[in-house]
Order: C-alpha cells, then sequence, then structure tokens
C-alpha cells in the first residue's frame, strides 16, 4: 500500500525525494514476474504516453504563445493541433484506466491518477472552447496557457504513476 | 453567455451595460484562475476527506485558497462594477493571504506537516498564486469604466 501524498508538491517531489530504488521498480517489475509481460508493454506505453503528450504540449503551446507574440487568433489549424494533443490526451486516459482494471496500483493511489487524467484530457478542449469567443491574441494566449498546464499536469502524472 | 464583442455588443444588448471583465486579457485571467479553482477545490476535497488529522492547518488553509480562487472566477464571470470592485478586494486579499501563508511557511515550517497551496508563496504552482492577484488588480483597475 502506497503512502498517499507523502510529498509536499509535485516540485518538491522532484528535488528533493530520490526515486527508492525498490519501491516501484517500474522497469525491472517484468523481469522478476514473468507472468506478467503484458503489464510490461502497456506500462511502457503509459510512460510513452506522457512524454508525447508532454512534447506535444509543450508544441502547442509555443505555436499559439507566437500566434499570440504575432498579434493572431486561433485559426483552423491551431484547432486541428488542440485536437491531436486532445485525442493522445484521450488515449493517455484509457491506457490509464485499462491498467487499474488490470489490477495495477499507481503510486500515490488511484483516485489522484484518474483526478489528473481527466483534468488532462480536459485542459486543452477547455481553453480552445474559450478561445472560440475570444478572437484576439487573448484568445491564443489562453490556448497556450492551458497546453502548458497540460504539460505541468503530465510531469505530475509521470510521478503519480511511478512515485 | 454573452454574444458579441467590442463596443458595439456592450452599447446595447447586454442588461445594464454590465461592464465586461472576460475580454482580452481578462480572459486569460479568468483561464488560470478557474484552472487554480479547480486545482484548489479537488486537492482540497481529497486532502480533507482522506487525511485531514495528518496536517489540519495546511488543509484548512488551502480550503481558504480554494474558496477565494472559486469566488473571483464567479465575480470576473459575472462582469459588471460590482462585481470588479468586489475581485479588486478578493484579489488585494489574496495577495495578503499568498504572502502571508506563504511568509509563514517558510519561517516556520514544522507548523506544516504537509504543504499548503500558497506554501512557498506557491512555488509548488509555478509561483502563479502570487502573480495573478497582481495581474489581476492591475487588469481590474484597467477596466474601470468611463
Amino acid at each position: 500500500m502506497p503512502v498517499v501524498g507523502s510529498e509536499p508538491s509535485w516540485a518538491v517531489a522532484k528535488a528533493t525525494v530520490p526515486r527508492p530504488a525498490a519501491s516501484r521498480g517500474r522497469f525491472l517489475a517484468g523481469a522478476r514476474t514473468p507472468g506478467l509481460s503484458g503489464r510490461n508493454s502497456l506500462d511502457h506505453m503509459l510512460v510513452a504516453l506522457t512524454i508525447a503528450v508532454s512534447v506535444a504540449a509543450l508544441a502547442l503551446a509555443a505555436w499559439c504563445g507566437h500566434a499570440a507574440y504575432r498579434d493572431q487568433p486561433t485559426k483552423d489549424w491551431h484547432f486541428i493541433g488542440m485536437a491531436v494533443v486532445t485525442v493522445l490526451a484521450l488515449v493517455q486516459l484509457v491506457v490509464g484506466i485499462v491498467q487499474l482494471a488490470r489490477g495495477e496500483e499507481p503510486a500515490d493511489g488511484s483516485v489522484i491518477f484518474v483526478s489528473y487524467l481527466i483534468g488532462a484530457f480536459a485542459a486543452v478542449p477547455a481553453a480552445g472552447f474559450l478561445s472560440l469567443a475570444e478572437r484576439t491574441r487573448w484568445g491564443s494566449a489562453t490556448v497556450s496557457a492551458g497546453a502548458v498546464v497540460l504539460a505541468v499536469l503530465e510531469v505530475r502524472l509521470y510521478d503519480i504513476w511511478g512515485g | 453567455m454573452e454574444t458579441g464583442t467590442g463596443a458595439a455588443a456592450s452599447t446595447d444588448g447586454r442588461p445594464a451595460g454590465r461592464t465586461r471583465l472576460v475580454q482580452g486579457p481578462g480572459l486569460l485571467l479568468v483561464w488560470l484562475y478557474g484552472v487554480m479553482s479547480v486545482g484548489a477545490v479537488s486537492r482540497t476535497a481529497f486532502e480533507i476527506s482522506t487525511k485531514f488529522d495528518r496536517a489540519p492547518l495546511a488543509y484548512t488553509l488551502s480550503g481558504v485558497a480554494a474558496v477565494v480562487y472559486v469566488f473571483i472566477t464567479y465575480t470576473l464571470v459575472r462582469g459588471g462594477e460590482t462585481a470588479r470592485k468586489v475581485a479588486l478586494v478578493c484579489c488585494a486579499g489574496e495577495l495578503v493571504g499568498v504572502l502571508t501563508v506563504g511568509t509563514w511557511t517558510v519561517v516556520e515550517p514544522s507548523a506544516f506537516p504537509d504543504a499548503t497551496v500558497w506554501s512557498g508563496f506557491g512555488w509548488g504552482y509555478l509561483f502563479i498564486p502570487v502573480l495573478l492577484p497582481v495581474t489581476g488588480m492591475l487588469w481590474l483597475r484597467r477596466s474601470r469604466r468611463g
């Protein structure tokens, strides 16, 4: 049973708490328990998705930030970009729930894990929706901020899953 | 949800010509306040319902922060001169709260077995908690009517 939320914040957790070598053993667990080979591939997929969503979110943030800098509102191509990022986050949400259904336990607990997955899925669409009503550079700036929020949530998700 | 933007919409159609606060930089501000509201409310709900005894002071202060964020978000979305003034006062109170709690957590960390939203001036939230009320007050002063 993991100690739920023992760390003060994500920044503190990253800075001061070294990853315990044997507590989760994400990359070693498969080797120790050869019967659970399926777990390993989905587990790697979740980590890969977390990295992919983070990179995509930062790219979207830079893109929309550039639009805001050039005094432009969000356009069709930006919304396609938001859709791509959102689909990635949705896949991550599904894979995460499948992992829970298979009996995997996130280091910080399932409730926090699912909350962050839902938040990550909703962040960019919500900001995009707001930018529909604000056809100025500030709509672009809001989407950019939403993408940054998503990237931060991904960093937290990585810690919540892996400990 | 109001339709239309800019001067044309504010001269007619708007009930009593309510000053619109969610426009331009105000949208970014409302978005950040909304994110902080969701974050603080869900975090506090989880902490108080599962482990309140561990750090009652910290979780209560997070709850105060959550209420402040939700209320400011509401006043910004609602708009109008009264809401603008109320939001201005709340932002000032929020800034005092962040500075007080932030200093308190730095000076006397032993009083906080777990972090609050405003611990260390909100550094767990990229210092957004200490920056938001300042930008909020600047925006609310600028959008005064007339």
